[in-house]
């Protein structure tokens, strides 16, 4: 290790390993502006050649030019009646609703001339608030999706709609005589209540169909822990608007689970510190075996392996019950039963730390556990909770009496081997990817009769059935959906469908001989339930407007039965503890592809994973103890396209895989993390069998965590991009500078302006060469950004994508250092040289960086043709059509921020799918070859309010909150805070007077607009 | 001798001359390549004859009666085929000049006007504020009402609009007055600075992403 020019407290702060070590391939990288060979030509052979056609088509252009100097005529075609209220060229906004990774979002759509093109949260829904995920972000790029399925296919060949609906008439003909005898559905249990009624009439209607439910998403796991507490029908989701103490555990909620963004908003707003007293910070503990986005944010972090949270569970359950809390009626057989193994002296102490916070903190504090977690466990989390007085106020249990009844794929698999399923009917799941390997479900479908399969892709599922009908995109179709909390809204199309599909609700009514349209199905459902005295037509405009029919209301305390929870406590099968040698395979959804539905979205393929900044692949991950018995690689520098990975084989229970092993300190020892989701058999551009490896093949019925597993090293090497050590921040000998400053609560209460104690120049040294300008006239805008609410989603990144139409640059690229996102996280490791076990408690901040926009900004000192340059207003402006490439300006940034086109990305990314063009923001330039870019502070955003003023107010003055950037507007924490600087009112302004405030790389005294409010933990004092 | 004794003169002729061509080129560049030169006169035919003409100057028909969204929107938008029909539904109802127009109508088959006046997809132009600030439809359109076929009356070109946005009082008119072709501004002796409805100085963008964004 380096001397580091800080060291508070002995922490150190580093991005990999290479940076760890300062190794020499990291001094490289970090001493230049761009990695070794960015500046070289394209490796792929096949863009050589492309190149050479390009220059031939630019010669044949230069012979056009020379005989027509005049632009091309131009045509505007007009409406011939004009939609009334519609204004040509001004966006407008449809409230809907979406299933967007296991959870539903209240969206606010915009829709530029009949396309939808970016997604916000609806702030009339209680749970978005205005924000939203990064999947759902992501999501309106899926309704370009060029490989989307587009015609219906029998056998696979393409058939003609009038021969699928023939099939589905006759099929719906011979099930209404035999009552639906062998009919099997197959769906993915999405809380919509027009699906459910309708599958509900397909039960009454067929009383010998059976329905199954199959989602990697939302595990069995939780229904079947709900049943051990009594409450079958019934949904949990956790509401820490109260919480004071929160126990993830092996819980990943800010990001999955049934509630993430209200989760997400709620924890951050339990910190928020915003007042000077500096008091009422909640308490995060995370118990997980792998790092996760939640883990990385939390006051205390254990690591341990799968199978033994279920003891640490009973080891805090012991310990709360032993404490006072008073054991509910029922539920003293379950307490009895429990044994918690010795998990050692840490966990011990672990345990201690959270019952004693958890019975002071009775009624405002939440166990939270992970799907991953076998039932018992989530049962016994029922149980704490309840003798907590947690339930219904933090955690709470929504009653769904319109649930079906359904039973799991196993049950499926099983009847089909029994020859009682005939037709199989799928909607949406994708099994043959996604269900349990042991359960051979490719060959299951050989043996029904007849299946029909409605999916979004012609995927792994579509081509082994009979037919394959595609569906429409949730944003071109009608349905309903009932977000955790209750809160009923409309989804509402944006769009007809681009091509001729059907909605689940559709294919559902087909099922019952009626060919119905969505929005038919969707408005009976609510017709019969609206009360009779109402004008309907009225209420449904109105719920349309809001996105919102019903508000959920906190449904009380539930009755629990804590009957069988002993038994399963007594019965469950305790994994023994993983060893070098017998490793334990802990299985899960990837951050961004989830269970393999997102894998062919571009977006979210070059989305850095939040802890191993890995693109366009998924890799096994291990921790450094691990990888040192096993001799893994845990360097990643990518430069000079090295073969950085180890590729090891993963055998467990008679199977085996190969995969690339990315090494993430904080993972528990002796524990392989396999992410699901990627190696997908799709033909597809984005997603395909080269795209990472399919995890899946190891996954059985067992459970998403396996013990036993042998994981040998290879001799195969593979090319893994991560961009963790990209844009490093570290000077040219690869030194650390005070990019993150963190304290814990009591010593920022102590010295509250320790960030000051981090800067390396004193104030009175700060001169500059030349006068400094002093811009204070008229508004003048900024950016706080406040580390201790970022949780790292992800979501701005995403966000500031399709706002700007930023374009996508493939693995290859990102290896080179040429990805293009113009918000970037940097996730900071850190490790504590002073504990007495370095790798115990890795810690990780995550911190957006985007163009700071400094007012005296080097790089436009360095700009030979003034193509960035200052704007009175205090944006550094990028000048696209003066910028002739020299890229001095991205050599001269200390902060990396700068982004070069070496190709023409935006146009290859339009020509491989032309259906890309629709979403294009149309008030954001198109970058083209040759031109540097960078965040603007989304000045579309600004220049639009600034004009609104202007028309629309005397003064012409921006309020407050008018302007929100893409990535503030995005942010489920309100981490991001953009604003007038110059107003001491603003919200911008308040959180740049805090003691937190900081300004990255101050020394070099740029003036930078973006500044950071400090990390704050709060550790509990004996941990 | 290899060269002929007159190509003595060429080294002077070149020195002297050389000035003369140097300005003629430059001279010629900045003319002939200029949008003065190369955008303004443009009148592409239309696909409809449409007069404005007859219709802004000699009917007196104001500007907004179909550009309705030029006071709230970017877009100065081109009526829809139905505005057309609200007069010509009655009016000259079999003209042949008129047939594609009620041919639109009839089949919801869009007439292809073809665009006069092109920005850059780079230049970010919104007619409202522009509008709201009392700028004339004439300052940028010219004498739209004395037009047979709708030209380019102005360059365009950035410079052009950054004369204005330096300068722009001599440019500006009372509100009310905006559609009024043939209003002067000193015939009028307009002072916008003792206009009574405006409330606040105008403060024109004069940098970079003001209008490219």
């Amino acid at each position: 290790m380096s001397e580091n020019v800080n060291k508070p407290k002995g922490k150190v702060y580093w991005r990999s390993f290479d940076e760890l070590a300062n190794t020499a391939e990291f001094r490289d990288e970090a001493s230049r502006e761009f990695p070794a060979n960015a500046d070289v030509f394209e490796f792929d052979p096949i863009s050589r050649r492309k190149f050479l056609g390009v220059m031939g088509a630019s010669m044949a252009m230069a012979g056009l030019g020379a005989s027509g100097c005049r632009k091309p005529a131009q045509h505007i075609l007009p409406y011939n009646r004009r939609p009334e209220d519609l204004v040509p060229g001004v966006p407008s906004y449809f409230a809907t609703t979406m299933w967007v990774a296991g959870s539903v979002e209240g969206l606010l759509v915009k829709s530029q001339d009949g396309r939808p093109i970016k997604v916000e949260g609806n702030p009339s829904h209680p749970i978005s608030r205005g924000r939203t995920s990064m999947h759902a972000q992501a999501a309106v790029l899926d309704v370009y999706d060029n490989n989307r399925s587009r015609e219906p296919r029998n056998g696979n060949s393409a058939v003609s709609w009038s021969r699928v609906e023939s099939a589905l008439d006759e099929l719906a003909g011979s099930l209404a005589g035999q009552g639906g005898r062998g009919l099997a559905l197959l769906v993915e249990g999405r809380p919509s209540p027009t699906e459910r009624a309708l599958l509900a009439e397909v039960a009454r209607r067929y009383p010998q169909a059976t329905l199954y439910t199959h989602d990697p998403g939302q595990g069995p796991n939780r229904d079947a822990g709900l049943r051990l507490a009594g409450l079958a029908r019934h949904s949990v989701h956790a509401d820490l608007g109260e919480a004071r103490i929160v126990v993830a555990l092996d819980s990943n909620f800010m990001v999955e689970g049934p509630n993430p963004v209200a989760n997400a908003r709620q924890f951050a707003d339990g910190r928020r510190l915003e007042d000077q007293a500096r008091s009422g910070m909640n308490r995060l503990y995370a118990i997980e075996p792998t790092f996760t986005v939640t883990g990385a944010n939390a006051d205390n972090r254990l690591q341990l392996p799968a199978s033994q949270i279920g003891d640490f569970v009973a080891m805090v359950a012991q310990r709360v019950f032993a404490g006072g809390a008073s054991t509910p009626p029922g539920a003293q057989g379950a307490l009895s039963a429990l044994s918690p193994r010795e998990l050692g002296e840490r966990a011990g102490a672990f345990a201690d730390a959270v019952a004693e916070d958890l019975l002071a903190h009775r009624g405002t504090s939440a166990l939270l556990v992970g799907d991953r977690q076998p039932a018992w466990v989530h049962g016994l989390v029922h149980l704490v909770n309840a003798a907590l007085g947690n339930d219904g106020r933090t955690v709470r249990y929504l009653p769904e009496p319109d649930r079906p009844e359904s039973l799991g794929i196993e049950e499926l698999v099983a009847q089909i081997r029994n020859g009682n399923v005939s037709t199989l009917v799928i909607l949406d799941a994708n099994p043959v990817y996604t269900a349990p390997a042991d359960l051979e479900f490719a060959a299951q479908l050989d043996a029904v009769e007849t299946t029909i399969h409605l999916g979004y892709h012609v995927d792994e599922t579509a081509r082994r059935c009979d037919w394959h009908i595609p569906r429409s995109h949730d944003l071109e179709c009608w349905g309903d959906l009932r977000a955790a909390d209750g809160t009923v809204g409309i989804q509402q199309p944006l769009i007809d469908p681009l091509f001729r599909s059907l909605s689940p609700i559709e294919l559902l009514a087909r099922l019952l001989g009626r060919s119905a349209g969505g929005r038919d199905l969707v408005r009976d459902t609510w017709n019969r339930r609206a009360a009779a005295a109402v004008d309907f037509e009225s209420t449904w405009r109105e719920w349309l407007h809001e996105g919102v029919v019903a508000r959920g209301a906190n449904p009380g305390r539930p009755t629990f039965s804590w009957r069988d929870l002993e038994a399963a406590i007594r019965n469950h099968e305790a994994l023994p503890a993983p060893t070098d040698s017998a490793l334990e395979v802990v299985f899960a959804l990837d951050p961004s592809v989830w269970d393999g539905r997102y894998a062919n979205n571009a977006w979210l393929q070059e989305l850095p994973d939040p802890i191993t900044k890995v693109v366009w692949d998924n890799a096994a991950l291990v921790g450094p103890g691990t990888a040192r018995r096993l001799n893994l690689n845990m360097n990643t520098a990518t430069i000079r396209g090295f073969e950085n990975a180890t590729v090891v084989e993963v055998s467990v229970d008679g199977r085996s895989l190969t995969a690339p092993v990315f090494v993430v300190p904080g993972i528990a020892d002796n524990v392989i993390v396999l992410p699901l989701g990627y190696g997908r058999e799709l033909e597809a551009d984005v997603a395909g069998e080269d795209v990472g490896f399919n995890a899946g093949r190891l996954l059985t019925t067992a459970g998403w965590f396996a013990a036993g597993a042998t994981v040998t090293r290879t001799r195969a090497n593979y090319r893994l991009a991560t961009t963790q050590n990209h844009h490093s921040l570290t000077d040219d000998m690869g030194n650390y500078r005070p990019f993150i400053r963190e304290r814990d609560l009591e010593a920022y209460r102590e010295n509250p302006t320790f960030v000051q104690d981090y800067e390396e120049l004193p104030a009175y040294k700060l001169n500059s060469l030349w006068e400094e300008p002093n811009p204070r006239d008229g508004q003048q805008w900024g950016m706080a950004i406040d580390l201790t609410s970022c949780i790292g989603c992800s979501a701005c990144t995403i966000a500031c994508q399709a706002e700007n139409n930023i374009p996508v640059v493939g693995k290859e690229r990102v290896m080179m250092g040429r990805e293009m996102a113009w918000i970037r996280l940097d996730r900071y490791f850190s490790i504590d040289w002073d504990s007495d076990d370095t790798w115990a408690e890795p810690e990780v901040v995550t911190q957006p960086v985007a163009c700071m926009h400094c007012e005296t900004a080097p790089c436009e000192q360095v700009c030979p043709v003034a193509a960035t340059v200052h704007s009175p207003e205090g944006l550094n402006d990028m000048v696209y059509n003066r910028c002739i490439g020299t890229r001095y300006c991205a050599n001269n940034c200390p902060y990396k921020v700068r982004r070069f086109n070496f190709f023409n990305y935006s146009k290859e990314n339009d020509e491989r799918n032309p259906l890309y063009e629709m979403q294009k923001n149309p008030d954001v330039t198109v970058r083209f070859r040759g031109v540097m870019e960078k965040c603007t502070y989304c000045v579309q955003r600004i220049n639009r309010e600034k004009i609104h003023a202007k028309v629309n107010t005397p003064t012409g003055v921006v309020t407050d909150g008018a302007i929100v950037t893409a990535c503030e507007q995005a942010c489920p924490t309100n981490a991001i805070v953009f604003g007038d600087i110059n107003d001491p009112t603003s919200r911008v302004s308040r959180l740049k007077r805090m003691d937190r405030d900081y300004a990255l790389l101050s020394y070099l005294n740029i003036h930078p607009r973006t500044s950071y409010l400090a990390q704050i933990r709060n550790p509990h004092p004996n941990l | 001798m290899i060269f002929p004794r007159w190509t003595n003169h060429v080294p002077v002729a070149l020195v002297l001359g050389a000035p003369f061509a140097l300005v003629g080129v430059v001279a010629f560049i900045w003319y002939y390549f200029s949008p003065q030169y190369t955008q303004v006169g443009y009148a592409p035919p239309q696909p409809v004859p449409f007069s404005h003409k007859l219709h802004a100057g000699d009917l007196g028909m104001d500007c907004v009666y179909c550009h309705t969204t030029v006071e709230d929107a970017a877009f100065a938008a081109v009526p829809p085929t139905a505005t057309c029909m609200n007069c010509h539904a009655q009016v000259a109802t079999d003209s042949p000049q008129l047939a594609l127009v009620r041919r639109a109508y009839e089949t919801g088959e869009p007439i292809p006007w073809v665009r006069v006046h092109m920005l850059p997809d780079y230049a970010n132009f919104d007619h409202s504020v522009h509008v709201a600030a009392g700028v004339g439809c004439a300052s940028c359109h010219g004498r739209i009402d004395q037009m047979e076929v709708v030209y380019q009356a102005e360059s365009l070109s950035m410079g052009w609009c950054l004369d204005c946005h330096r300068n722009p009082e001599p440019h500006l008119r009372p509100r009310s007055e905006v559609t009024n072709m043939d209003w002067d501004a000193q015939a009028a002796g307009y002072d916008p600075a003792a206009d009574p409805h405006r409330m606040r100085d105008l403060n024109p963008p004069q940098h970079c992403s003001g209008c490219h964004q």
